[in-house]
């Protein structure tokens, strides 16, 4: 199946608990799904900018209410013979996505003074989303605590 | 050959430039909540296991009380699109939210 890699470059995150809503513009990374696509994350990648030392303390979780009008930014084949993915990334929308209340897939905490990070699945321990609609469909990286900036991406297998 | 070990996914974490150190640590994802844990490796007692997946789960008690894969969440939920049930979310205890009828329905034993 095709893989495909979301970036988002240089962003500073905001320390969002869990329930946050209504997100801002830039301070997360955010994968959505079609009601025709499902996705599984392999890989998450973090990559700290700052100029001080500054502990992140970034997450993977899912959403308790889906972005409004999501400003969509195409994720990039990992094979040029890959079809475009039905799946978009996003990091700006009309209305920012409401974080859920429990539940953190992946916790990753790291000095964003130069700090990288990088989770890999192994087959069959991917992290699934699937049909579009919260909280199934949508996975979200963002801070719960710490204001470094960062580059991230995650690398995502679409079915 | 499928192996426990082979089924670990890999974490790295580097802070060598502020300072810290390299690690590379290895991470099961629990197959019921979906949640990636890091693996402590002094950690002596067992962990849980589905006999069902035969797979990993995670300490959560839900997770260790049921079997409700991820996987089947994800046929539920594209099975059922206009349910408006949380099927891949877990609660804190690993317990699903969604209604487990709508899980029921699809068992075949």
């Amino acid at each position: 199946m095709a893989q495909y890699t979301a970036a988002a470059n240089g962003w500073t995150p905001v320390a969002h608990a869990d329930g946050a809503s209504a997100l801002a513009n830039a301070s997360y990374q955010a994968v959505r799904t079609t009601t025709a696509s499902t996705i599984r994350v392999t890989e998450a990648f973090v990559g700290g900018e700052a100029t001080s030392s500054t502990v992140n303390r970034m997450s993977l979780r899912r959403l308790s209410t889906n972005a409004t009008t999501p400003t969509d930014v195409a994720p990039a084949p990992l094979s040029p013979l890959s079809a475009p993915s039905l799946s978009q990334g996003y990091v700006a929308s009309a209305t920012g996505p409401t974080v859920a209340s429990t539940g953190h897939l992946l916790n990753l905490a790291m000095n964003a003074f130069g700090g990288v990070i990088r989770w890999v699945a192994a087959p069959g321990q991917e992290i699934y989303a699937t049909a579009q609609t919260a909280p199934n469909g949508q996975l979200v990286l963002d801070s719960i605590s710490g204001t470094g900036i960062v580059s991230t991406h995650l690398i995502f297998e679409e079915m | 050959m499928i192996t426990k070990r082979s089924r670990e996914g890999y974490l790295l974490i580097d802070n060598r430039a502020s300072g810290g150190e390299l690690v590379e640590l290895p991470t099961i994802t629990c197959v019921h909540c979906n949640c990636v844990v890091v693996l402590n490796q002094q950690r002596t007692r067992p962990r849980g296991h589905c006999w069902k997946c035969d797979a990993y789960v995670c300490d959560k008690p839900g997770c260790n009380a049921e079997c409700n894969p991820i996987v089947q969440s994800v046929e539920l939920a594209l099975k059922y699109p206009d349910s408006n049930q949380p099927f891949l979310l877990r609660g804190e205890q690993g317990e699903i939210l969604f209604d487990p009828q709508l899980r029921d329905n699809e068992r075949t034993y």
